[in-house]
């Protein structure tokens, strides 16, 4: 007996072909829109449009870089400016304490406002000055810590003074350590963390020119490049529109390219001149009244004067360094001037008649060694704050012209790119 | 170091009666040359193996005076006179010894007032250079010629006498003795009770070395009147010093005072160039003087009185003999 086999029918369904997704429409739409003579031109256009919206793109970052150097360099520059005022301050509220101390109790009133005055504006600058960054939060707060102790030993030094007690010279010599040892070194610190901070503003604001070079390189050559091969497929030799656009952007990235090398050249004058100036007023300044310290505090610690005094010469000796003599030929004279008083009481004391030396080291009649410092002082104060605030002004007008130039190169960059597509588009128009 | 520590200050003690004894008789106008052994102020100071003396022997006037028929052609004192001018080193930070003071710009104290003597007596009207100087600069000073005597609250010692840095000493002219100071609410009164504990001392003083060799923890300064800041700053606990210096911080400070007995016996001399043996017998003459005149006498109740009991004068010892180092 045989059995057949019937094999299991088979069930199929009539399922209709899926649509084509729209990612392979869209594809196919751009392939069969790029395919061709209207193709090519429209990647012409295309590539054109990228070159001018990147190389606009890199001239705004380029000037918005030199900006931010000169924002930074202006910044440090200031700050800089500001401890050295404080320094300056700070020494000038030392010799005001040693040169008072001088007068056995009871000080000359004027000496005394001065150092009050003088610490206050310290103390406050201080404290504007630690706002600056992290670092100088930390450094200037130490210094500002031991600010209070100095003046707690200084006021400490006046009062055992006015009662005769010997322990003020030492009160005072500690505060005078205090200052050199543990106040002046982190405002010194920091004051030269600013100095490499301006130099290296100054040195990334140098590197933006040949960012710009490079916007100028892709903008304008891609334009170029984009007519070169329109010519080709046109067979015109101009598209007004394009040759509009690469003449706008070549003015604007001139434009760009004169005003930062004239902020770069206005920067760099500023560094060489008011602000190298303020700094070397300022730093000479510091030594000077430090030299004026150590007179006194040779002359309280009776018979510690000798021929070489070293001390004091070490600190004339950067106080004139740092003075141009061709610029500040009078602040020069003042100085010299002091310094010959001041050794003719060195040399008083030495000889031993400190007595005479001390009368005439706290006198304050005409042509005395404090009316010479005096003399000194007024001048380079005001010549100092004439430079700080031509180096502050400078550096900030310097600045002010760069970011309105980057917006305009943008604008006129998306301009150019319109006009590039236009013009392109105008070549497609004879195609349909 | 507790048990050490009571074994000095019984000796101590024991000393300072026996000195007080020594020294209670009147003052003696004539220079007598005496052996060393035979005086009792000498016998608690130490005495100098290389020469068999107490440290505070000295070399004896024979013959040289406060009259200048009585110094030679090429004496010091001559060249001093000629001059007009004697350079001496000072301390400037020592109240009641030498110090400044602040109303007269002048320094004063009993190591002054010596000098001031000695200068009257090398020349009316002699002109007197102060250099002041810290401890350790003492004996440089001396040696290098910066200053012809120092009268700085000196102790005199064996090393001081015969060590590299030698100088010469005048006869003792002050017996003080190595005290602490301390908190008036303190109960220390020896560098015992402070074990463990920062004491100020200044550097080149023989209090520092006595304060090392007691096993103390030392803070050092240069100017001993920088301790008194220390102190009242609160970075020390006590001060280790002369009685004669911690009596002028006490008189600067109501609330710190002088404790306890002397650790150690500190004989003050004046300090003389070495190898000046003629300007020693000099100062020598004109310190006996001022024993047998009653100005010694006089200074110690000027700047010492209220600070406890004071010593007597002490006697010159003499028989240092220039070859003898």
């Amino acid at each position: 007996m045989s059995q057949t086999v019937v094999p299991a029918p088979v069930f199929t369904r009539n399922v209709p072909a899926p649509p084509p997704s729209r990612l392979a429409e869209a594809s196919q739409a751009i392939r069969a829109s790029l395919s061709g003579s209207p193709g090519r031109l429209r990647l012409i256009s295309l590539g054109a449009v990228a070159c001018v919206v990147l190389s606009a793109l890199l001239g705004g970052w380029a000037l918005q870089m030199r900006a931010s150097a000169l924002d930074r360099a202006a910044a440090s520059s200031a700050h800089l400016l500001l401890l050295q005022d404080v320094q300056t301050k700070l020494a000038q509220a030392d010799a005001a304490a040693t040169n008072s101390y001088l007068g056995f109790g009871l000080e000359p009133q004027e000496q005394r406002l001065t150092y009050l005055a003088a610490l206050s504006d310290a103390s406050i600058e201080l404290a504007e000055a630690a706002r600056h960054s992290g670092a100088d939060a930390q450094a200037l707060g130490q210094a500002n810590a031991a600010l209070n102790r100095y003046s707690a030993y200084v006021a400490s030094a006046r009062a055992n003074n006015r009662e005769g007690n010997p322990v003020g010279a030492n009160y005072l010599e500690s505060a005078s350590n205090l200052m050199r040892d543990k106040i002046i070194p982190p405002l010194q610190e920091r004051a030269d963390a600013d100095t490499a901070d301006v130099k290296s503003a100054f040195s990334q604001g140098a590197n933006a020119r040949w960012l710009l070079l490079l916007a100028a390189v892709i903008g304008v050559g891609g334009l170029v490049y984009a007519q070169v091969l329109l010519t080709r497929h046109s067979h015109r030799y101009v598209n007004l529109p394009a040759a509009a656009s690469t003449l706008g952007l070549v003015v604007v990235l001139i434009g760009a390219a004169v005003v930062m090398s004239s902020a770069q050249s206005e920067a760099s004058d500023v560094r060489d001149g008011p602000l190298n100036h303020a700094i070397g007023l300022s730093t000479s300044r510091v030594a000077a009244f430090d030299a004026k310290a150590q007179e006194s505090l040779t002359l309280i610690n009776r018979g510690s004067a000798d021929e070489e005094d070293k001390a004091w010469n070490d600190a004339f000796d950067k106080a004139v360094d740092s003075l141009d003599e061709r610029i500040y030929f009078t602040a020069k004279t003042q100085l010299d001037e002091y310094g010959t008083a001041h050794q003719a009481i060195n040399q008083t004391d030495v000889d031993g008649d400190w007595d005479t030396a001390v009368k005439q080291a706290i006198s304050t009649a005409d042509g005395s060694v404090n009316d010479l410092f005096q003399s000194y002082s007024d001048t380079t104060q005001k010549d100092l704050e004439t430079q700080a605030t031509a180096a502050s002004d400078r550096l900030g007008d310097a600045n002010d012209r760069l970011l309105p130039v980057a917006l305009i190169l943008l604008v006129v960059g998306l301009l150019c790119a319109g006009g590039v597509w236009w013009g392109v588009s105008l070549r497609l128009d004879e195609y349909r | 170091m507790v048990m050490n520590l009571s074994k000095r200050a019984l000796t101590a003690t024991a000393a300072g009666v026996l000195l007080l004894a020594g020294c209670g008789a009147a003052p003696t106008a004539t220079i007598q040359a005496q052996p060393a052994a035979a005086v009792l102020a000498a016998t608690e100071v130490e005495t100098c193996s290389q020469d068999g003396l107490s440290a505070t022997a000295s070399f004896a006037p024979d013959g040289i005076s406060t009259n200048p028929s009585s110094w030679s052609d090429e004496s010091t004192m001559g060249k001093i006179r000629k001059s007009g001018k004697l350079v001496v080193g000072v301390a400037g930070d020592v109240k009641l010894w030498g110090s400044r003071n602040s109303q007269t710009g002048q320094l004063e104290g009993f190591d002054i007032d010596v000098l001031k003597r000695i200068a009257t007596e090398i020349g009316p009207g002699l002109k007197i250079e102060y250099k002041v100087i810290n401890f350790a600069e003492r004996q440089p000073a001396l040696i290098d010629g910066d200053v012809q005597l120092v009268a700085h609250t000196m102790t005199m010692t064996c090393p001081r006498w015969f060590d590299e840095n030698a100088i010469n000493f005048s006869t003792e002219y002050y017996r003080a003795g190595q005290k602490v100071l301390v908190r008036s609410d303190s109960k220390a009164t020896t560098l015992a009770d402070l074990e463990g504990q920062k004491i100020c001392a200044a550097t080149g003083s023989t209090s520092l070395a006595n304060l090392k060799e007691q096993g103390g923890d030392p803070l050092e300064v240069s100017d001993v009147g920088d301790c008194l800041v220390k102190f009242q700053e609160g970075e020390v606990i006590a001060i280790t010093s002369d009685d004669t210096v911690l009596a002028g911080f006490a008189a600067q400070d109501p609330y710190a005072e002088v404790k306890g007995e002397a650790i150690t016996e500190v004989p003050y001399g004046v300090g003389i160039a070495p190898d000046d043996v003629e300007f020693t017998q000099f100062v020598n003459a004109v310190l006996e003087e001022m024993r047998s005149d009653g100005t010694l006498q006089r200074l110690t109740d000027k700047y010492m009185a209220g600070t406890g009991e004071l010593p007597a004068v002490p006697k010159a010892v003499y028989g240092r003999k220039v070859d003898g180092r």
